[in-house]
């Protein structure tokens, strides 16, 4: 039971290279910025666009191999779309209870599903409603609803989130997570916004330009981002560079110039590696720290913005960007604005190295 | 070579103009229906229009028009469908050819469905073998008014098609359904005015059919004589009762496109 | 722009340059000529088309303007003032309804009703339009030609045997005879003069003497026409002169030459 993908797809000249499997029960998010290709892979996993080469093979059905692509009829995939398309014709029941019927369900059973699936979501008292008279929340609601009650060997939900207003976002987040634990086959939400894809998943998909650039559960990720978009996903300063030895000492040349010290133990010199440093590790001041165990990097403030009590501060040093965190009395005292010409120093001790 | 956008000034001045001029057109348009009524023999409408020619012609009217929207539908949506949903190199060569009938003189038509489907027509043997002959009946008449109101419901599906949001039949089919399924729960609904409105409009240019129903079907009084050829007949002899016909027909136009096209009309 | 404006004159000059010739050739004329109209049954196209002709042949300080229809249609368009100097109605009650303005109507021509089959029919005789699954097309009762036939018919005792056969009552006889020349409709009954324009497509029988129904044409000049004289003079022209010969050229009927 498991879901196989090895993906080329093309829509217009956007092209999408994935490759991945994912285990049913756990919740795969795949994340990226929008352009990223998650929407173009999830039409491609729905039969919604026929991918030019590669597999996609479900419970060892094979739905698209790019030359015979099973139609999105037949693949058993469930999909919440980002703008719900509930059929605004039929009540909230009959929307809930179009996929049984669609697939020779008798009326009477594909009705119960439909309400059993209502009823799971708590909006079983709006059977009779039609989708214009539901709310926001309701109407997503009725859309996993829907979906459900087709019994789908994969579930896919796309930005299930996004349209919703804060408070109802959280709501339906308890919901989604509480329904989605239940459902035994494989289930992929796709999403743009990191937070959302660390709070919700357990393996993550993150996607840049059309290429899956990091697959991994949240905790790996946010140990080892291996991408730009990963990286800000959890907040880190990533740098890509080569391990050098000199003087005694390890460093990381930066591939955009510049260098790391590192502490040196178990590294090869020459070896390509990432390196991070989370942004409360990274110290501002305006004079140049005096202690040489620091790495020190002197550049002017890009911009800031303001994290949950903490400010995060974004500063240009020469060939390298990095982002410091500290908190708004540090902020004050330093008068940090846009332009202002600072010093950012962190040990070498918290910078993570590992290979490309 | 650009143009300056209308200054407001400008759209204001049209906001004056134009609608003087659609006032002219609709008096115009009206003008020789009320004459029409004031020439009306009222005081004889009664036995006028409960005389036998009339019921029949009447009858005749309503079941030729319609099957004619009815074959124009069966026919109508798979064209309108093929035309805005399938791509291929022969589609505005399939849509003028659709169409032409809107321009072709009726009569015309007519003479054509006769080379065509009569007795000594391409398909008249074919036709003839399986025991069908369509001159001079009912059915011939429904096939005559079909021929020229069809285009109507052609053009309004085809338009209400291209409206569609088509992400509600990938929905659909995400949800288990077959193409037949999307298009009888899905598409149809979802293209209730333009059926509403293209029947209507069949349905009315139905009513009025005359040119091709005459020189295909004849004019039987039991058989083909629909409201339009007992008019033209009355015509000749008896103009009260042409009069009261004639608006007995605007009556009945009015009627149906209030009802069925009333969105259509109201928008 | 200044390509755009010229492309623009032009289209123009293309369009009315080929106007202004026709205008002024339309404007062009000898003599200035004394204007006739003359109003003619639909029947009549034909026949008056060429006596018009010869009429200004004859008459060069005469233009005849000719209007055709159903002599119901012109007798109505006179009712409501339309400008006839001559009305010549297949029809004595259409001839009737102007009789204020048309006091002496005379008859100049005469029509028989006929028989006519395709040229390779099987029936020979008006009975044989009694057999069963024989397509016969009459024209309305509303106009002169169908109640010709059905008077005929009548007369013969068959058109209540005849009736069921009746695929179409047509509004006119143009329509009988192009049901006929079709092939849609195995017989049609129309004037001898429609048959005899319809050539060797048509076969015509002629019907029994008893059934020898005949329509009859009246002619009459406007008394007071501004071309009274003129008007008269065609008149005159259609009953024993040059018309008469065309009106027997095409198989009417024309009373007995003096």
């Amino acid at each position: 039971m498991s879901l196989d993908a090895s993906i080329l797809a093309r829509r217009g000249s956007f092209t999408l290279q994935a490759e991945f499997a994912l285990e049913p029960g756990t919740l795969a998010v795949a994340v990226g910025p929008n352009g990223s290709g998650k929407s173009t892979l999830a039409e491609a996993l729905a039969g919604l666009l026929p991918i030019e080469s590669g597999r996609v093979v479900l419970n060892g059905r094979t739905l698209d191999d790019g030359r015979q692509h099973l139609p999105a009829c037949a693949r058993r995939v469930g999909f919440m779309f980002q703008d719900l398309l509930l059929f605004a014709h039929m009540s909230a029941l009959d929307n809930a209870a179009f996929g049984p019927r669609s697939t020779g369900v008798p009326r009477g059973e594909a009705r119960r599903r439909g309400r059993h699936w209502l009823d799971r979501l708590g909006v079983g008292d709006l059977a009779d409603r039609k989708p214009g008279g539901l709310s926001g929340g309701q109407a997503q609601r009725v859309a996993l609803a829907r979906a459900l009650a087709t019994e789908p060997e994969l579930l896919i939900l796309d930005e299930p989130l996004s349209a919703l207003d804060a408070r109802t976002r959280a709501e339906t987040r308890r919901l989604l997570v509480g329904v989605l634990a239940d459902f035994p086959g494989v289930k992929l939400v796709i999403t743009h916004d990191p937070v959302e894809a660390m709070a919700l998943g357990e393996r993550l998909l993150v996607f840049e330009s059309g290429r899956l650039v990091q697959q991994g559960t949240p905790d790996e990720i946010r140990r080892r981002p291996r991408a730009d978009y990963a990286a800000s996903l959890v907040g880190v300063n990533l740098f890509r560079g080569t391990l050098e030895a000199g003087d005694g000492r390890v460093f990381v040349v930066l591939d955009s110039g510049g260098r790391l010290s590192i502490p040196g133990d178990g590294l090869r010199p020459g070896e390509a590696v990432f390196a991070t440093i989370h942004p409360h590790s990274v110290i501002l001041s305006i004079e140049k720290p005096s202690t040489s165990a620091r790495n020190a990097l002197h550049g002017v403030v890009s911009g800031t913005d303001a994290i949950d009590g903490r400010v995060r501060v974004h500063l240009d040093a020469g060939p390298v960007r990095i982002t410091a965190e500290i908190t708004p009395n540090a902020a004050a005292e330093l008068d940090i604005k846009p332009g202002s010409r600072l010093w950012a120093s962190f040990k070498a001790t918290d910078i993570g190295v590992y290979p490309r | 070579m650009t143009r300056t956008t209308p200054t407001p000034s400008g759209v204001l001045a049209a906001n004056r103009v134009l609608p003087i001029v659609a006032g002219v057109a609709a008096l115009l348009i009206l003008l020789p229906v009320v004459a029409l009524a004031l020439r009306a023999p009222w005081r004889d409408a009664a036995g006028l229009l409960t005389s036998p020619g009339v019921l029949d012609a009447a009858k005749l009217s309503l079941i030729v028009s319609t099957g004619a929207a009815v074959l124009s539908l069966l026919i109508g949506f798979p064209v309108a469908w093929t035309l805005a949903r399938v791509e291929f190199p022969g589609r505005s060569v399939l849509r003028t050819v659709v169409l032409m009938p809107m321009v072709l003189p009726p009569i015309v038509g007519g003479v054509a469905l006769l080379a065509a489907f009569g007795r000594n027509g391409l398909l008249g043997g074919v036709l003839a073998s399986v025991g069908i002959s369509l001159p001079f009946t009912t059915a011939g008449a429904v096939v005559a008014v079909t021929f020229v109101s069809c285009p109507f419901m052609i053009l309004s599906l085809e338009s209400g098609l291209n409206g569609l949001d088509r992400r509600f039949e990938r929905a659909a089919e995400t949800l288990g359904a077959g193409g037949w399924t999307v298009i009888r729960r899905i598409v149809l609904p979802a293209l209730a005015p333009a059926l509403r409105a293209g029947i209507a409009l069949t349905w009315a240019r139905a009513l009025g059919e005359f040119g091709a129903t005459v020189a295909f079907a004849g004019s039987h009084p039991h058989q083909t004589r629909t409201l339009p050829l007992a008019i033209y007949d009355a015509l000749s002899t008896d103009l009260d009762a042409a009069v009261m016909l004639g608006l007995l027909l605007v009556a009945i136009s009015l009627a149906v496109l209030l009802v069925l096209g009333g969105r259509m009309l109201t928008r | 722009m200044p390509d755009r404006r010229r492309a623009f004159v032009r289209t123009a000059l293309a369009f009315v340059l080929p106007a202004l010739l026709l205008l002024a050739a339309g404007c062009r004329r000898d003599h200035p000529r004394a204007e006739l109209r003359v109003f003619a049954a639909s029947s009549l196209v034909d026949v008056f088309t060429e006596a018009g002709a010869r009429f200004e042949a004859e008459h060069p300080e005469v233009g005849v303007v000719l209007s055709v229809a159903g002599s119901q249609i012109l007798a109505s368009q006179i009712v409501e003032g339309a400008r006839a100097d001559v009305f010549a109605s297949a029809d004595e009650f259409q001839m009737d309804r102007v009789g204020d303005l048309f006091p002496e109507p005379v008859v100049f021509a005469e029509n028989r009703v006929v028989l006519v089959t395709p040229a390779t029919s099987t029936i020979k005789r008006v009975e044989d339009l009694t057999r069963p699954g024989v397509r016969v097309v009459l024209a309305s009762e509303s106009v002169p030609a169908g109640r010709y036939a059905k008077q005929a018919l009548d007369r013969l005792g068959l058109f209540d045997r005849v009736e069921p056969n009746v695929v179409s009552y047509e509004h006119d006889v143009r329509g009988v005879l192009s049901k006929v020349l079709l092939g849609e409709a195995d017989a049609g009954i129309v004037y001898a003069t429609d048959a005899a324009s319809a050539g060797d497509a048509l076969r015509t029988i002629p019907l029994p003497p008893e059934a020898d129904v005949r329509a009859t044409y009246l002619i009459a000049a406007r008394t007071d026409s501004p071309v009274s004289a003129e008007a008269r003079s065609f008149v005159e022209f259609m009953r024993t002169g040059g018309g008469a010969e065309i009106l027997r050229r095409f198989s009417f009927l024309t009373p007995a030459p003096p």
